[in-house]
């Protein structure tokens, strides 16, 4: 079975897995207490049962659940995914919108964790257990130890603070430009890398530890190629594969993590609407802002493994 | 390889990253542990002051002799609230890993022990469960039931289920045909006996090594949740909570936030190392008995 084969199994795995997904979580909602009817006419609803009837079926929720949940499927296949109560507009856009927000933190926070981890992780394995290594370890272990709100509020106190560099919040801020932007974005990227940095660090540096010991470093260190040639064009390129697999994941981890990096930060994406619509109860919001967010976790975590079934051409006969 | 490593999902980045132990790890961790477990359990009675208690003379002041880690805007001594908070923090980290745990290995050694069309099923379940990002599954858990230290504890526990079922699956699988289990299928005994009394007391190592990971993953899930005002809820000197609370504070009386930060950093730490010095010394016993 060729690559095409395997893409398309995982292509047809994740429409199965986003059907359950969606599935649980219109379950899960099914749950709460009291009902979209009930949110909209607030108090009022407790007195007239006659407009709370009638609000039922103006949004449908006279129907039982699973009539309910087959119409809000069809919409979301026809790229309707209903109206927030608490907005009182179309979810879809709004979503869209919040996406591109998360993304412009997600996607270099990305870049530069692979970039960093990369290096790092070459020069822990260059020499094991020696000063740089320990160094390196110490920091990406502090990195792990740290929740994402206190490595935030950290440097916020910091940059924002002491040195007055930059602002805390993102949500006041208006403006234009690639200078307001970096003002902006730095210091939310700056705690998402450094969250997501010592995974890739430590994977690269237990895989290039794994790749000196071949043979063929030995003989390129044998025939007298420079170290650094050594490390990075020789052992390098076959270290990799773990490497770009993590940070595949981590993008997807990134997506969950990101509700706490938009909250310290007041940054107005996909997190901080996932939130709002905990805090309004606003279950149709609550509904398609969640299926969003998994989706978009099942994607990146589908996209991880095709990296991975690229580079490694073993794994698409297993 | 790609897929194991999908399986354990968003907890990842937190778990293989390690250090390699030293001998010492157990010890420091296990006293780090030890310290915030009797916090949790004496914490008022041993707190300088009352966590509640406003100084109104003493509003947002640096720490001095008299409050060691300062007092916050309300003049509260903040470590005195550092102390009382340990308990939710503890607590919910504690209690959901159990449940976890406990539901976890359930199904792990029904769906290993019986196999066929219920592990199909049960193990589908699990991987729609893990398909969520484990901090937005929390999320949906407690938006249902409402932000509380119990509720908490179930997303918690819901979390880490899929997780550790998988891990006391295979561990179960790996008994599969060994002699003391087919021993006790040829004798009659039921599914319930073998499960229980001949497969679990061979799986506690796996457990336990896993309920360190675990239990790492929980206190930053609790603090999380906390933060984004999920968890426990005020008054409660929580950490979580209490870091999010004073962030308008942060420049100002930096101490409010730091010393909390600090607390959950230390315990996040501690749990690392003992579940690290755990791991080595069961890895060490199990190779001294073969």
């Amino acid at each position: 079975m060729g690559l095409t084969g395997y893409v398309l199994r995982r292509v047809g795995l994740l429409v199965v897995t986003l059907l359950a997904i969606s599935l649980l979580i219109s379950g899960i909602l099914e749950l709460l207490p009291g009902d979209a009817a009930e949110q909209i006419l607030g108090a009022w609803a407790e007195r007239s049962g006659q407009t709370l009837a009638a609000m039922r079926v103006r949004l449908g929720l006279d129907q039982p659940w699973h009539a309910r949940y087959l119409t809000w499927l069809s919409g979301v296949v026809h790229g309707d995914l209903g109206r927030s109560l608490a907005l009182n507009q179309p979810i879809a856009p709004l979503l869209v919108e919040r996406l591109g927000y998360s993304l412009r933190l997600a996607l270099p926070a990305l870049a530069i964790a692979g970039l960093a981890s990369v290096v790092l992780g070459v020069l822990a394995a260059a020499r094991p257990n020696g000063p740089i290594d320990h160094a390196i370890t110490a920091v990406t272990l502090t990195g792990v130890s740290l929740p994402a709100f206190v490595t935030g509020s950290l440097l916020i106190l910091v940059f924002a603070g002491w040195l007055r560099w930059l602002p805390s919040a993102s949500a006041l801020l208006q403006g234009e430009g690639f200078a307001f932007w970096m003002r902006m974005l730095a210091l939310p990227i700056a705690t998402l890398t450094l969250e997501s940095l010592a995974h890739a660090t430590r994977t690269t540096r237990s895989s290039m530890i794994e790749v000196l010991k071949a043979p063929y470093v030995r003989t390129a260190v044998l025939k007298g190629v420079p170290r650094w040639v050594v490390l990075f064009k020789h052992a390098l390129r076959n270290a990799l594969l773990p490497t770009v697999t993590v940070l595949a994941f981590n993008f997807g981890w990134m997506l969950g993590g990101i509700v706490i990096v938009e909250q310290v930060f007041s940054y107005p994406g996909l997190g901080s609407l996932v939130l709002f619509a905990i805090e309004q109860r606003d279950l149709p919001l609550l509904q398609a802002s969640m299926f969003f967010v998994a989706s978009g976790y099942c994607v990146a975590n589908l996209v991880a493994d095709v990296v991975y079934a690229l580079l490694n051409p073993r794994i698409r006969y297993a | 390889m790609a897929d194991a490593v999908a399986a354990s999902g968003a907890a990842l980045p937190r778990e293989v990253a390690r250090a390699p132990g030293r001998p010492a790890t157990l010890l420091v961790g296990g006293v780090i542990v030890g310290l915030f477990v009797l916090l949790a359990l004496v914490g008022p009675w041993i707190a300088p002051y009352d966590a509640e208690v406003f100084h109104g003379l003493a509003k947002m002041k640096a720490p001095s002799g008299t409050f060691w880690f300062g007092t916050d805007r309300y003049g509260r001594d903040v470590l005195s609230r550092v102390i009382v908070g340990a308990r939710t923090t503890v607590t919910m980290a504690v209690a959901g890993t159990a449940l976890g745990l406990l539901a976890g290995a359930l199904i792990g050694l029904l769906s290993g022990h019986l196999g066929g069309v219920v592990d199909e099923v049960l193990m589908r379940l699990m991987d729609i469960v893990m398909s969520f990002p484990s901090l937005l599954l929390a999320l949906l858990v407690v938006a249902v039931l409402g932000g509380s230290t119990a509720n908490a504890v179930l997303s918690i526990g819901i979390v880490f289920t899929p997780r550790v079922a998988r891990v006391v699956r295979s561990a179960t699988l790996g008994l599969r045909g060994a002699q003391f289990v087919e021993a006790a299928v040829v004798r009659g005994e039921s599914d319930v006996y073998i499960v229980f009394r001949e497969l679990l007391p061979n799986l506690w190592p796996p457990i336990i090594v896993e309920g360190c990971i675990r239990l790492s993953y929980a206190v930053l899930l609790s603090v999380s949740l906390s933060y984004l005002g999920l968890g426990a809820q005020p008054p409660t000197p929580d950490w979580g909570l209490t870091v999010a609370k004073e962030r308008a504070y942060l420049v100002l009386a930096p101490w409010t936030v730091l010393f909390p930060a600090g607390a959950i950093v230390l315990l996040i730490v501690g749990v690392n190392l003992l579940g690290d010095g755990l791991r080595e010394w069961l890895v060490a016993r199990k190779t001294v008995r073969e």
